[in-house]
């Protein structure tokens, strides 16, 4: 299956909008025992850490895997990690595609997928005002350096309204967030100074976990995250909800305490 | 393995996640500790939202209060089954309950061969939807030869998908065990 985004990407968008946006269209099985391509000049556009996210979310689909092609920026990435060499494969030019998607980035809204499934997407607009008790940015998905960036942008100067978890997809990230600087302070220190809690790395509450992990939902909690799943008691609690969004989503949300459109601040 | 398995099916629908096979917050006991390993059985499919388990009626809990073994020794599934995390515990935890063969439209693929490489189950495609044709506490038989479930209670047949080469691999014990009677390792 063929995926283009044709345009660039607003910067209130991020791949986790792209990646919601395909849920919404071909839902949890729309992939099932295929691969998903993801194409065209916004993805090519794309940090090797966004592409990242495009292509962990494939599962959500059911896709047996996700890929880009290869171009410099990957290039670049696998030569920071190895001398050894390697060998390039591409699509075939004349390749038969199950199906083909076609997207005008430019078009496109910031989205969140409601509960309890990662393809039940509506826009942010239509569910601004809806009342959270936790944010989430963490996880393999959603917990890299280029998420903590966005979320930074967002929460710079400003003070979050509901608990806040920041949550390091690796020990090399959470140590980068020290290094990282937006607007003349690290990363961490403007998390904190916003009243953030910022986690050990692992997959704390993503996936729920015992009743003493941290940013875990209890009770009815309503948690924006954005983490890869939000199926019935995923992140904790049979009782809790769990809306995916992109950092810049859960940013904003973190701050008014509603789910909010990142449009509001940048 | 036996070529014909008979027992009572425990109705499901449609994308059942693995964190509804079993939660997260139960992946803290040893497979390899008995005593341990049979609290799995306990809390299979303990996360099923209730008013979906054991279909038509719901309500019904694979395993009951207390148990850790359930009635039911055939799932029957719609399309996706399986789907979200990457976590072999779920078809193991199946397993441990007393579940023996799963019977859906469609599997999410790491679902799929966590039940084959473990040896757990046996994932039998349907060729057709057929949780609506059969309901929790039918009697069904599953013929491994004819690849046919049929309804007892009704009377009704309908055919799965022939395994392949999986079923050599589940009937050794898993991949291992059928790479070391294979003498591939």
């Amino acid at each position: 299956m063929k995926f283009t985004f044709n345009g660039k990407l607003p910067n209130y968008l991020t791949a986790k909008d792209l990646i919601l946006h395909i849920l919404g269209d071909i839902t949890t099985d729309g992939a099932t025992y295929r691969a998903m391509e993801f194409d065209g000049e916004a993805v090519f556009d794309l940090s090797m850490n966004e592409r990242m996210t495009l292509t962990n979310m494939a599962i959500e689909a059911g896709g047996m895997n996700g890929i880009i092609a290869v171009d410099e920026v990957t290039e670049q990435y696998v030569k920071e990690r190895t001398d050894k060499e390697y060998q390039i494969f591409n699509s075939d030019p004349d390749a038969e595609y199950h199906s083909k998607y076609v997207y005008n980035a430019e078009e496109l809204e910031p989205v969140v997928a409601k509960p309890h499934s990662p393809d039940n997407r509506d826009t942010v607009r239509n569910v601004e005002g809806t009342t959270i008790t936790k944010a989430y940015i963490g996880s393999c998905t959603g917990g890299k350096i280029s998420d903590f960036k966005f979320a930074a942008q967002i929460i710079d100067k400003q003070e979050v309204k509901v608990p806040t978890f920041i949550v390091p997809a690796s020990t090399e990230i959470a140590a980068q967030l020290e290094v990282e600087q937006h607007n003349g302070r690290s990363l961490k220190e403007i998390f904190e100074s916003a009243g953030a809690v910022i986690a050990k790395s692992s997959c704390a509450a993503c996936l729920g976990g015992p009743d003493d992990t941290i940013g875990r939902a209890v009770d009815k909690d309503v948690t924006i995250s954005t983490t890869n799943r939000n199926f019935p008691g995923r992140m904790g609690s049979r009782k809790s909800e769990v809306y995916l969004a992109s950092p810049l989503t859960v940013a904003s949300s973190a701050i008014t305490g509603v789910i909010t459109d990142p449009r509001n601040f940048l | 393995m036996e070529k014909v398995i008979t027992g009572k099916a425990f109705v499901l629908g449609d994308n059942i996640d693995t964190d509804q096979i079993i939660p997260a917050e139960h992946l803290v006991y040893s497979m390899d500790d008995e005593n341990e390993a049979k609290m799995y059985g306990k809390y299979a499919l303990s996360s099923v939202p209730a008013d979906q388990s054991g279909l038509p009626q719901g309500e019904i809990p694979f395993v009951k209060d207390g148990e850790y073994e359930s009635e039911y020794s055939i799932i029957i599934g719609g399309s996706n089954f399986g789907c979200g995390s990457s976590r072999e515990h779920a078809p193991y935890a199946l397993m441990k309950a007393g579940a023996k063969v799963i019977a859906a439209e469609s599997y999410a693929r790491i679902f799929y061969r966590n039940s084959v490489d473990g040896g757990f189950v046996v994932p039998y495609e349907s060729v057709e939807k057929i949780n609506d044709k059969i309901k929790t506490g039918d009697e069904v038989k599953i013929d491994l030869d004819d690849n046919k479930i049929t309804n007892l209670t009704t009377s009704k047949s309908f055919d799965l998908k022939p395994l392949g080469n999986v079923l050599p691999i589940i009937s050794a014990g898993g991949l291992f065990e059928y790479a070391r009677k294979s003498n591939m390792i």
